[in-house]
């Protein structure tokens, strides 16, 4: 089973109470260790490879040395020979059988300690794979605690003792409440607003003589005067 | 930054990008920071919860509970919340026992910047979703 799985599983089941923590620290723990350990096979493998590798980069030197003594010495042979000097030229051939069966044998040396090398890394490709997936399943395993344990704290500490948390309809509720006063403090805005510029229509127009006290008073002059003329 | 840090920082910066916040930290043994979060036309509705481990920081907002489901609505609520997941900027709902929640997760090192990001996001998309989904709960 993976962690999801896992997870799942407590979930679905009896582990459902509030604060009660889905894994348990022994889970937690054993989870801890097994980083511990892959972390530590990690640290080896590496130190392992180091020093693998560099006995391969001793082994292909010395296998360099090995065979350029080899050409010389075949050089050497070829000149014996040449000068007819038979038992100089077999002495020679002695040193370089020599250097051949040396030559063989840090060839091996050297086959195998790449082999090792090439083991060693596919190893800890696998091993930080594997701790990575650790590291991963465990974050989940933590987050999981924490959040039930955020839930239990947020009852015990925000959330008065004898009322659950706010339920959505409360919520929606003030939400309505807030936006109707605040569209209520925008209409009445609106309403001072036309009542200021009613105010000030009111004011223009007298102002312009076509309402207002002096507009009155004159017209009620000219209709006297009007009266008088027919009379 | 940790807990008691970020509560430090919005005693000490209570209003951001119009926003006013008004925290409180738990006194438990695991710290929770409760966030108010008001605006001249909200306030407070929905307070946010930080906490943190060692990887993230988590700012959670509780919608509702199971309890106020209309189970007849039950499955095609599951379902809108499942589609509103994605086109949510930041936010993803989640369940965590009987209470259904909406969730922003950061990273441990995040800056103040990026929280206050975060949170304001977080509560403005918990309003609108229990405004949005008010027709599947009693």
């Amino acid at each position: 089973m993976n962690i999801l799985q896992k997870l799942m599983t407590l979930f679905r089941g009896s582990v459902r109470e509030i604060g009660e923590a889905v894994v348990d620290a022994n889970g937690t723990k054993i989870f801890e260790q097994e980083i511990v350990d892959a972390e530590s096979q990690l640290k080896e493998a590496r130190s392992s490879l180091t020093t693998v590798m560099a006995k391969a980069k001793q082994a292909e030197r010395e296998l360099e040395k090995l065979r350029a003594g080899q050409i010389e010495h075949e050089g050497y042979a070829r000149s014996a020979l040449s000068q007819g000097n038979e038992p100089l030229a077999l002495e020679v051939a002695e040193k370089i059988a020599v250097l051949e069966a040396e030559i063989a044998e840090q060839a091996t040396a050297l086959d195998s300690y790449k082999e090792h090398a090439e083991r060693l890394k596919a190893m800890i490709l696998e091993s930080e794979k594997q701790l990575k997936d650790y590291q991963r399943q465990l974050a989940m395993v933590k987050t999981t605690e924490q959040v039930q344990k955020t839930t239990a704290a947020i009852s015990e500490n925000f959330v008065a003792a004898d009322s659950k948390m706010v339920t959505a309809k409360e919520t929606l509720d003030r939400i309505k409440n807030k936006q109707q006063e605040y569209d209520d403090r925008l209409e009445a805005g609106k309403q001072l607003d036309a009542e200021m510029s009613g105010a000030n229509l009111k004011n223009k127009l007298a102002e312009a003589g076509i309402s207002g006290q002096k507009k009155q008073a004159e017209d009620i002059l000219a209709r006297l005067r009007d009266k008088e003329a027919i009379s | 930054m940790d807990i008691k840090t970020l509560a430090r920082f919005f005693e000490e910066h209570p209003t951001q990008d119009g926003y006013q916040f008004n925290g409180r930290l738990s006194p438990s043994e695991t710290p929770v920071l409760q966030l108010q979060v008001s605006t001249l036309q909200t306030h407070d509705e929905l307070p946010v919860y930080i906490t943190a481990t060692e990887q993230q920081i988590l700012c959670i907002v509780y919608l509702w509970q199971d309890s106020e489901i209309r189970s007849e609505t039950r499955a095609e609520l599951m379902e809108s919340m499942l589609e509103l997941n994605i086109p949510m900027p930041l936010s993803s709902f989640a369940r965590t026992g009987e209470h259904t929640v909406m969730f922003g997760a950061l990273h441990c090192q995040s800056k103040p910047q990026d929280i206050i990001h975060e949170v304001v996001t977080l509560h403005d998309n918990a309003l609108e979703a229990v405004q949005a989904l008010s027709e599947y709960l009693v």
